[in-house]
């Protein structure tokens, strides 16, 4: 058994600044998939990095699910929120979470939900899944991490004497130690699951660092590489709108065997095997 | 196979240097005092010192918890630092890279997978309730918990804006640094953690807020005490009869119940509650704050940690970690002590 995708959506906030609103409005075009409800959502995670005000607490996520609390109610009773942090890289730790808890039995369905605020432009993306047969959905999820990297991206907040301003320190060589930690990470990962490159019909990747996405596609065969045209200027919410982008054409839906690829500062490499429904 | 899971090794650290209430609402300027110790039970708690931050504080309390289990460094699968603070270099707020991959290359726990969980108060048995999901299912063996609260800083914020006793900030006169950690790892499954229920109500997550301050070093909280507090009290029977129904006990046969640490008023309100609503209570409701505070996401670490270091809890006793966070996150776990109790001496 895995767990399937049943909703995505994309969702950008009019004023280009609060992720908090796209966020919700994102979710909430999940939830209207379970309406009207027999089962509720188990399990709510945020993936953001950068959120609104630079709220430290409660969890984004717990923000977000109080916005459809009262629209909701009957599939947001019993939902468990909380936020997970992996750099820009979370949806697919999040996902193998939600994967586990359904596995598990303990939850039926659990959305993730992704993006961020300032300095990024608050597209938020939100992708749930549930429960599906045997043959299909999330099968296999691996991390690698890469530490000697680690001091290759490094953001953080700090008041400067009239503000809270942003810093963001990316080394030259981040994009390049990125594409080799994710070559490595996918050929351990193919052999470790007895398949072989030309068997991955599809693979949807982070769209960061700045050109990730195409120089992979440079790599594997660019068909099957999903890069999002970049009209959003999105982060962490990159791999969902990616999904986004692949479902509206044909290419997901003919695609069996789809590998996510998620990476991130530390240096994190995220994966996953997907075995698409059909 | 079902694996069970349980709690294998307890750290903390408690920073050295000592910030009284006294001292605190000294800094006050109201017209009449507030009587914050006498209110909360809280003397005094613990501050970081130069050099101590969010990350430092977890992996002291990490390697504090790896002298005391069976499991080396390398034997780590998976990292989850679970705090509220993500304090790296003084009160620089780390976005990225997760605290979690920092802790790894610092502890040298060469083989774990690793990230950040964040639920306010909660994130400390958020995490514990995820890593338990991973070990039942025999996908890691065990996971590190670590959660470094370097959150004093909110308090100091505090003092300027509190011009009233009902200030939306006085809850934040309460915190305390410390740090926390906790390895929980694979036991036959009639043993360990006997059941853990979580959930979001959102209707009242505005109720508490904090975030980096805009016009100071660190961050700020807003508290609607009196509300939150009782849409806590009024829901947690709800989630304490699942995880007691679950764990096939009734509240009476749980030995130590440990809220999270926020006031003694209103951990001894809870109890009175709770007893009415149950007809029973546990036979031990622990206050843990004389000394160190609201500690945040290390609360219950701390109280846990102290309960076993007096050599007060012994094999067989039943646990209930019930808790209570900004979100509002209501949780309750129960798992009854087993080699724990030979593991910690009288270090209190």
């Amino acid at each position: 058994m895995g767990a399937i995708i049943k909703a995505c959506s994309v969702s950008t906030d009019e004023t280009g600044t609060s992720y908090l609103s796209s966020a919700a409005s994102a979710v909430k075009n999940c939830l209207e998939q379970l309406s009207p409800v027999k089962k509720g959502v188990g399990l709510l995670i945020n993936t953001g990095v950068y959120p609104d005000r630079h709220i430290h607490e409660p969890a984004i996520a717990s923000l977000i699910q109080g916005v459809l609390q009262k629209s909701f109610r009957a599939i947001l009773k019993g939902t468990f929120s909380f936020d997970l942090h992996s750099g820009g890289g979370g949806v697919v730790m999040a996902l193998s979470i939600i994967n586990g808890f359904i596995e598990s039995g303990k939850i039926d369905y659990g959305v993730v939900v992704a993006g961020d605020s300032v300095p990024f432009d608050g597209t938020a993306g939100a992708l749930m899944i549930g429960r599906g047969q045997s043959d299909e959905g999330f099968k296999i999820f691996s991390q690698d991490t890469y530490t000697h990297y680690s001091s290759d991206f490094r953001s953080y907040s700090n008041y400067s004497g009239n503000a809270v301003e942003l810093f963001i320190n990316q080394d030259h060589e981040y994009l390049n130690h990125c594409l080799q930690c994710v070559k490595k990470s996918v050929r351990r990962f193919l052999l470790d699951s007895a398949l072989s490159d030309g068997e991955i019909d599809l693979i949807i990747p982070s769209q960061s660092p700045e050109g990730f996405a195409s120089a992979l596609a440079d790599l594997y065969d660019k068909e099957r590489v999903v890069v999002s045209k970049g009209e959003h200027k999105c982060y962490s919410a990159e791999v969902i709108v990616a999904i986004a982008d692949a479902q509206s054409g044909e290419i997901f839906r003919n695609s069996r065997k789809v590998l996510f690829i998620n990476v991130g500062p530390g240096i994190i490499v995220d994966l996953a095997l997907y075995l698409n429904p059909f | 196979m079902k694996h069970g899971s349980s709690i294998e090794s307890l750290g903390v650290y408690i920073p050295n240097r000592v910030l009284s209430t006294e001292d605190l609402e000294g800094r006050l300027k109201l017209s009449r005092p507030l009587r914050l110790e006498l209110l909360t039970g809280i003397k005094e708690r613990r501050e970081c010192e130069s050099g101590e931050d969010s990350l430092t504080l977890g992996e002291a309390a990490a390697l504090d918890c790896l002298s005391s289990s069976k499991f080396d460094s390398n034997d780590i699968e998976m990292i989850i630092y679970s705090a509220i603070t993500r304090y790296v270099g003084g009160l620089k707020h780390l976005y990225e890279p997760a605290v979690s991959i920092l802790l790894k290359e610092r502890l040298g726990c060469e083989n774990a997978i690793c990230f950040d969980l964040t639920n306010a108060c909660a994130g400390m048995l958020s995490a514990f309730h995820v890593a338990s999901d991973f070990i039942e299912r025999g996908m890691v063996e065990n996971c590190l918990v670590v959660s470094g609260e370097y959150i004093t800083s909110l308090a100091h914020n505090a003092i300027e804006h509190i011009k009233t006793p009902d200030s939306p900030q006085i809850a934040s006169l309460t915190l305390g640094d410390a740090g926390g950690a906790a390895i929980l790892s694979r036991c036959m499954p009639e043993e360990g953690i006997a059941s853990s229920k979580f959930v979001t109500l959102a209707d009242y997550s505005e109720l508490c807020m904090a975030y980096l301050s805009p016009t100071q070093t660190g961050g700020i909280m807003e508290t609607r005490m009196k509300e939150i507090h009782e849409a806590s009290i009024i829901h947690a029977p709800e989630v304490m009869e699942e995880a007691l129904s679950e764990a096939g006990l009734s509240l009476d046969q749980i030995d130590f119940l440990i809220p999270h640490q926020t006031s003694k008023q209103a951990i001894r309100s809870g109890k009175k509650y709770f007893t009415k609503y149950f007809g029973k209570m546990a036979s031990n409701v622990v206050i843990n704050l004389s000394e160190f505070g609201n500690t945040a996401s290390t609360s219950h670490a701390l109280a846990l940690h102290k309960l076993l270091g007096e050599g007060r809890v012994k094999r067989g006793d039943r646990i209930m970690l019930l808790s209570f966070a900004s979100g509002l996150v209501i949780g309750a776990m129960i798992f009854v002590i087993n080699d724990l109790a030979d593991k910690y001496g009288s270090n209190y």
